[in-house]
């Protein structure tokens, strides 16, 4: 199909790119495999959301709601509330720039939140997103899905070109090349949607200044501040109006809500103008067959007055931007928004292949390089700072959940100790991994030390919420039951994986691996 | 080639510290010695916001001296005896003034720790590059 010469230059700039991008895009992909079950991730870190599920509950605040407002002098010209989801099981009551109150969906009472943060799953996604370094951060993530892009296409091209060849000779392939083209086969359909969105979301978005520019004739750099009055309209506050008179109870106009649109999913509720005459009450949420379309870029609501429940105005998806809801599919298939965990742990299994096809694909050149003895000092370098990156990966995020629970909520500087310990435990087996010979025992002592954090970190849990695994299960709290054993899991996986490598796993990779001493 | 990695490496780290994605700005300013006014601005319009959570906790045992909603009223108050620390909570995120040492203690940390690595790699490779050579 393709010249020798052609698969020749393509098979070497599918090769450079690779490299030049594959520690970004491990690190992105990494992280955002774990992004898939940051809800849950959130759960877990959060004690106010360990709640027991109660039978036959139905979300109902209505003798809570006023003493909530009055308390906490909540802006009555937009009071938003959001009903417990799989997301979230407490219910939030919150207007702009106050603090947001939280309560236990099951007996209404407020829950104390005010030093609760949540540093694992903001952090994990920082990483993902690249904001850990700013400014460019977010681009260069972007410029990684770009690369992977071509690496798909340039992928696909060599299989086909190879597979005529395969026929006439039948020699048996290594294991890395095998191992990096089937499972990046594999991962093709998966990999383009994150890609493309990614792409999108990390580079177009990020050089959009050059675009706004040019519109408005070098007045405004900021794209968003020229698209959002157009495609993210928010709804206006409502005139001032003094005349108090009693909405209904919010539990009716919710019933009626659900009546009036049947297949709208409610996730969010506004109260505009609290109590008074020209209340008007806003449901918003996604269309139970089509949540894509309607995912959280592109909700439809539909809005009833609050004093009797007449319904004011509906919007279906048909009347929504249809810039919109490209956005909104875009974003779907980037964050899965609304779905729950079937979708998310198929998308986890696809990452975790993925992951090792990078790998595969990292061994394949790395091994080429093994016996250029010009590139010796440089070639170990990166193969090094590959081997932590792959493993300090799993070390350091182990090492995230070991510490959330470790440091008290009520230490003020919680967030930045975190993060700098996490980068100092990085360097420290960077620098382990630079000192050590024998790769065995860099992989080994990373998967101990991995299996340590993830063990201990579900009993530092227990220890702290007073709610150890074996509680969560008698209670019935799904998620943080399912946490915990995941973490205990993984560390009992790890323990074993590197009890079973053997000393001369990758020997070929150590420092002195011509040498017979 | 490594020094440049160094030095990539000290502004990587520079720029993960300095990062900040706050909204909201908290200030504290002092009107006479016994009073101090609370100022929670809105960052992108500078507009004051009242009616958040405010906490006052003494710096060293993180006892709650004060706590109140933040009004126009409440603004104002009295400088606590103890050395303290203001705390206000808007939306889930919670404000404070942040002491900039642990940051510069983090990053110097790891580029310390990074710098000998490299000059631990240098001194293992020219060993294992002879050998390797002969």
């Amino acid at each position: 199909m393709l010249e020798k010469l052609n698969i020749k230059y393509l098979i070497r700039a599918h090769t450079v790119i690779g490299l030049f991008c594959i520690f970004l895009f491990y690190i992105s992909s990494f992280f955002g495999s774990i992004t898939f079950f940051l809800p849950y991730v959130n759960q877990w870190e959060l004690p106010s959301t360990h709640i027991e599920k109660t039978l036959n509950y139905t979300f109902n605040i209505d003798n809570k709601l006023n003493e909530i407002i009055n308390k906490y002098k909540l802006d009555e010209k937009n009071i938003e509330i959001t009903p417990p989801s799989f997301k979230d099981p407490r219910i939030s009551i919150s207007s702009k720039d106050q603090s947001t109150i939280f309560l236990n969906p099951n007996t209404n009472e407020e829950l104390d939140t005010f030093y609760e943060n949540n540093s694992i799953a903001e952090f994990i996604n920082e990483i993902h997103f690249g904001e850990n370094i700013p400014l460019i951060g977010t681009f260069l993530m972007g410029l990684s899905s770009t690369a992977i892009l071509f690496l798909i296409l340039s992928g696909i091209i060599l299989f086909i070109s190879n597979k005529k060849k395969r026929k006439q000779n039948q020699t048996p392939k290594r294991f890395w090349f095998k191992w990096h083209r089937n499972l990046g086969l594999i991962v093709i359909p998966f990999l383009l949607i994150f890609t493309i969105t990614g792409a999108f979301i990390g580079m177009m978005l990020n050089t959009s200044t050059i675009f706004s520019l040019n519109a408005t004739d070098y007045k405004e750099s900021n794209l968003r501040k020229l698209v959002s009055p157009i495609l993210f309209k928010q709804k206006d506050n409502l005139e001032k109006n003094e005349i108090n008179t009693q909405m209904l109870d919010l539990s009716i106009l919710y019933k009626k809500a659900q009546e009036n649109y049947e297949n709208l999913e409610i996730k969010k509720i506004n109260i505009y103008n609290y109590n008074k005459e020209n209340s008007q009450i806003v449901f918003s949420g996604y269309l139970r067959d089509n949540r894509a379309l309607s995912g959280n870029i592109n909700r439809v609501n539909i809005t009833l007055n609050s004093i009797n429940a007449q319904v004011l105005s509906k919007t279906y998806l048909e009347q929504t931007h249809g810039i919109k809801q490209t956005l909104s599919a875009f974003y779907f298939l980037h964050f899965m928004p609304d779905e729950t965990i079937g979708v998310r742990v198929l998308f986890f299994v696809l990452g975790v292949l993925l992951l090792i096809s990078l790998v595969f694909g990292y061994l394949l050149w790395a091994q080429k390089k093994l016996h250029n003895i010009n590139d010796f000092r440089l070639s170990n370098f990166i193969n090094r700072v590959m081997l932590t990156i792959v493993l300090a990966s799993f070390t350091c995020v182990g090492f995230l959940f070991f510490t959330h629970y470790l440091i008290n909520n009520e230490f003020l500087q919680k967030d930045l100790f975190i993060k700098g310990m996490f980068y100092i435990l990085f360097f420290i087996l960077l620098f382990y991994s630079f000192f050590e010979n024998r790769v065995s025992k860099i992989v080994k002592v990373n998967l101990y030390l991995s299996s340590v954090f993830f063990f201990f970190s579900a009993f530092i849990h227990g220890f702290q919420t007073k709610m150890f695994i074996w509680d969560s299960y008698a209670k019935n709290i799904d998620v943080i039951f399912y946490v915990d054993l995941i973490l205990i899991l993984s560390s009992i996986i790890l323990f074993f994986t590197a009890k079973k490598i053997s000393l001369n796993f990758m020997s070929n990779f150590n420092y002195d691996r011509g040498l017979k001493c | 080639m490594l020094r440049k990695l160094f030095f990539l490496n000290i502004i990587f780290l520079t720029f993960c510290f300095s990062h900040q994605l706050e909204n909201t700005v908290l200030n504290i300013l002092s009107i006479d010695e016994k009073t101090i006014k609370i100022e929670v601005l809105e960052l992108r319009t500078k507009k004051e916001i009242f009616s958040n959570q405010v906490k006052i906790i003494s710096s060293k045992s993180g006892e709650i001296l004060n706590e109140f909603l933040l009004s126009k009223e409440k603004q104002y108050i009295n400088i606590p005896q103890k050395e303290y620390t203001v705390l206000v909570k808007v939306g889930d995120i919670l404000i404070y003034k942040k002491d900039s040492f642990y940051e510069s203690f983090f990053m110097f940390v790891c580029i310390f720790i990074f710098f000998i690595s490299i000059v631990i790699y240098l001194f293992r490779i020219k060993i294992y590059e002879k050998l390797n050579n002969n």
